[in-house]
């Protein structure tokens, strides 16, 4: 019912605004139909400034994003000047001049242009001289008047949290169900013993019934027997299973699995909190930003590598999550810096208002929290698995572009490990540095699947030394 | 005996209670390990937690003393500032030779890891973050947006990054670097629509006499 009435006023809404849109358009070519004439009938004095402002804003917008919004935003400082209002406070005549080739004018003498690029620690802004007039005002006009967002009604699932919901409800129903049972009891024992009564017999209270039951268990020996030895494998196979999975912090690969189970689909993993909400989902998912771009070290080194946060400021020296949006489609920090991106600037010591390392900053490293953790025992190389294996980060760390909890995705065990290595084929013909080796192998198991087994892969001394 | 039961009967329950609560699956911590000693490692692996009192922030990895280089280190001179780009426009001493004979191909996987996702695959400044509109601005690497760059001043922006892009030094070595440029130049070529900077070398080599091809071979391979 309210998921329905809020669809309803979206589409309103959504409606609406199409009307003023399409009202605006019209007004807009209206308005573009008129500018000869305008020009005819003004005098030349007009014809520069007309020529600025009447441009196409949404034509502008589409080579803004193209050409300047790497350094400019509207209404807020970057690497170069806010450029909302601009045409208020320049000539039309200086902006083109600026845009077009801006080292040419700077030499010209223009004191206005050495001051703002002094202004900005001699900043070089690119040249555009292959922008036509046409161009740069549309650019202009959508500076000076910048086409409404509309409203983003989302059609997908709004509430992920439905399913999570549902095992404390389940919870709920035990409790529930427990209740009605132990009142069914209770009516029963009263209606048995008002019928007792009025049979003229003594009432039996629950603690009598209880005593009774186990003089009857106690005289069937052979019951008690199976009983015991049932209760007793019960008992051993619960401790077995729960021995077998200490010092497993993760993954499915122990069936009856007395272990944190994986997060059900919808359902968020709950496992330890990181310092920042990094969310894979949305770097690796969304963005889809391959693996090895953060992990860089994967590829050459023992360990994966935890990202310094240098490599996060690639990005987010620029991105500072004041774009991102809910469900609705309205801003989710109000147009302002995200509160978790700013704790990489407070580790970094990065002055996002005036875009520079703070200099002398002391840095503040950010402790994560260490999901993964193979015991010493144990040799791994990430390099030997990536490089020379070609295996998928996805084959043992799981969906990870899905999770925005980071999770061990499978048990890490030596079972584990020997399986894959049982079952996994060697690439052949992909890895161009072995093959001699390759080729040799082939021609020693001809026809036969070459497994990791075959190449020393279930050697005890390839990982326990 | 009425007295006895009812203890019995609050033990009982207790128990149970007891039983019911400490299943608690507590998903933050490691739980207990056999043998922990063989687990943690006495000297400090990658990553591990050190002595607060010994090293810096409690961490075991350290930036390395200053001037240290790591093996197969190239240094690379070029100030970061406009000067220095401006320079390495016009200078051509950091290109290895054999640039232009190197497969670009070999730079593909490479570049789709660390430049796809803004420059796009085609290289024509239209990645996915740029389509998702987290980063907007970044060029394409035809001629019509960037007229004057070179395979020196591309290495300069790897190297120290410009305008909104990073330093990619940390992640990407040498070689890989130059691996990535030559790519990027066959998709600069792709997007002009002019032939790849290699087929000239192959013609030229075709060219040239014998024993001059052979020594452009040969120092291709000194600094491959």
């Amino acid at each position: 019912m309210f998921r329905g009435h809020l669809c309803v006023k979206f589409a309103n809404r959504s409606t609406e605004s199409y009307h003023l849109r399409s009202l605006m358009k019209n007004l807009y070519r209206f308005h573009i139909r008129l500018i000869p004439l305008m020009l005819s009938i003004f005098a030349m004095g007009f014809a520069a400034n007309a020529q600025s402002i009447e441009g196409d804003a949404a034509a502008g917008e589409k080579l803004f994003k193209t050409y300047c919004a790497s350094c400019h935003k509207l209404d807020s400082k970057a690497i170069g000047p806010a450029l909302g209002g601009v045409t208020d406070r320049r000539e039309t005549d200086w902006l083109y001049s600026w845009i077009k080739n801006n080292a040419t004018f700077r030499a010209s003498g223009n004191s206005d242009a050495i001051a703002i690029f002094e202004e900005y620690n001699g900043s070089v802004m690119p040249q555009f001289e292959y922008l036509s007039d046409e161009e740069i005002g549309n650019i202009l006009a959508y500076t000076a008047n910048p086409p409404a967002k509309p409203i983003v009604v989302s059609d997908g699932p709004v509430v992920a949290g439905g399913e999570a919901d549902n095992s404390g409800m389940q919870m709920w129903a035990m409790i529930i169900l427990g209740a009605i049972f132990l009142v069914l009891v209770f009516i029963l024992a009263t209606v048995r013993n008002t019928l007792r009564v009025v049979k003229g017999e003594e009432p039996i209270t629950v603690v009598e019934d209880a005593s009774n039951y186990a003089k009857f268990l106690r005289k069937n020996t052979g019951f008690m027997t199976v009983l015991t030895i049932v209760v007793a494998v019960a008992f051993l196979n619960v401790t077995y299973w729960y021995l077998m999975d200490v010092g497993v912090e993760g993954g499915k690969g122990i069936e009856a699995s007395y272990m944190p189970p994986h997060p059900e689909p919808g359902q968020e993993a709950q496992y330890g909190e990181q310092p920042i909400a990094f969310s894979h989902k949305l770097h690796a998912g969304e963005n889809q930003i391959d693996c090895n771009y953060c992990h860089s070290s994967a590829r050459h080194s023992k360990t994966s590598g935890i990202p310094s946060a240098n490599v996060c400021m690639n990005c987010h020296m620029y991105v500072n999550g004041s774009e991102i949006t809910d469900e609705a489609g309205n801003p989710k920090y109000g147009g302002e810096r995200s509160p978790e991106i700013q704790k990489i600037y407070d580790a970094v010591g990065w002055d996002a208002d005036k875009l520079a390392y703070i200099e002398g900053y002391e840095e503040k490293p950010i402790r994560w929290v260490r999901i993964h953790n193979l015991p010493d025992l144990a040799y791994f190389n990430h390099a030997q698995h990536v490089t020379a294996g070609q295996v998928e980060c996805q084959t043992c760390h799981g969906p990870v572009e899905e999770m925005e909890v980071m999770y061990q995705y499978s048990s890490l065990t030596m079972g584990w490990c020997i399986n894959c290595h049982r079952e996994t084929e060697v690439k052949v013909n992909t890895n161009g540095y072995y093959e001699p080796q390759h080729d040799k192998l082939v021609e020693k198991y001809h026809g036969e699947n070459i497994t990791v087994e075959k190449i020393g892969g279930l050697e005890c001394g390839k990982c326990h030394y | 005996m009425k007295m006895t039961t009812v203890i019995r009967a609050t033990l009982a329950v207790s128990a149970m209670a007891v039983v019911a609560t400490s299943c608690n699956y507590d998903n933050s911590t490691p739980g207990y390990t056999y043998m922990d000693d063989m687990y943690t490692s006495p000297s400090l692996e990658a990553y591990s937690a050190a002595d607060e009192d010994i090293l810096k922030n409690g961490m075991s990895a350290q930036k390395p003393v200053e001037g240290t280089i790591p093996r197969g280190y190239h240094p690379y001179e070029v100030p970061n500032t406009n000067e220095g780009y401006a320079w390495s426009k016009q200078h051509s001493d950091v290109v290895p030779a054999g640039f232009a004979a190197m497969d670009p191909a070999e730079g593909k996987e490479l570049y789709t890891i660390f430049c796809a996702h803004c420059h796009g695959d085609k290289g024509d400044g239209n990645g996915i973050l740029v389509q998702n509109e987290k980063i907007l601005g970044v060029p394409g690497y035809g001629s019509s947006r960037l007229p004057d760059i070179t395979p020196a001043s591309a290495y300069h922006v790897v190297m120290y990054g410009k305008g909104v892009m990073g330093s990619h030094a940390s992640q990407i070595n040498y070689d890989e670097r130059w691996k990535i440029i030559r790519y990027v130049w066959s998709l600069r070529a792709e997007q002009d629509g002019t032939p790849d900077i290699g087929e000239s070398v192959q013609v030229e080599e075709e060219e040239a006499p014998a024993e001059e091809a052979e020594a452009t071979h040969e120092e291709t391979e000194e600094h491959a």
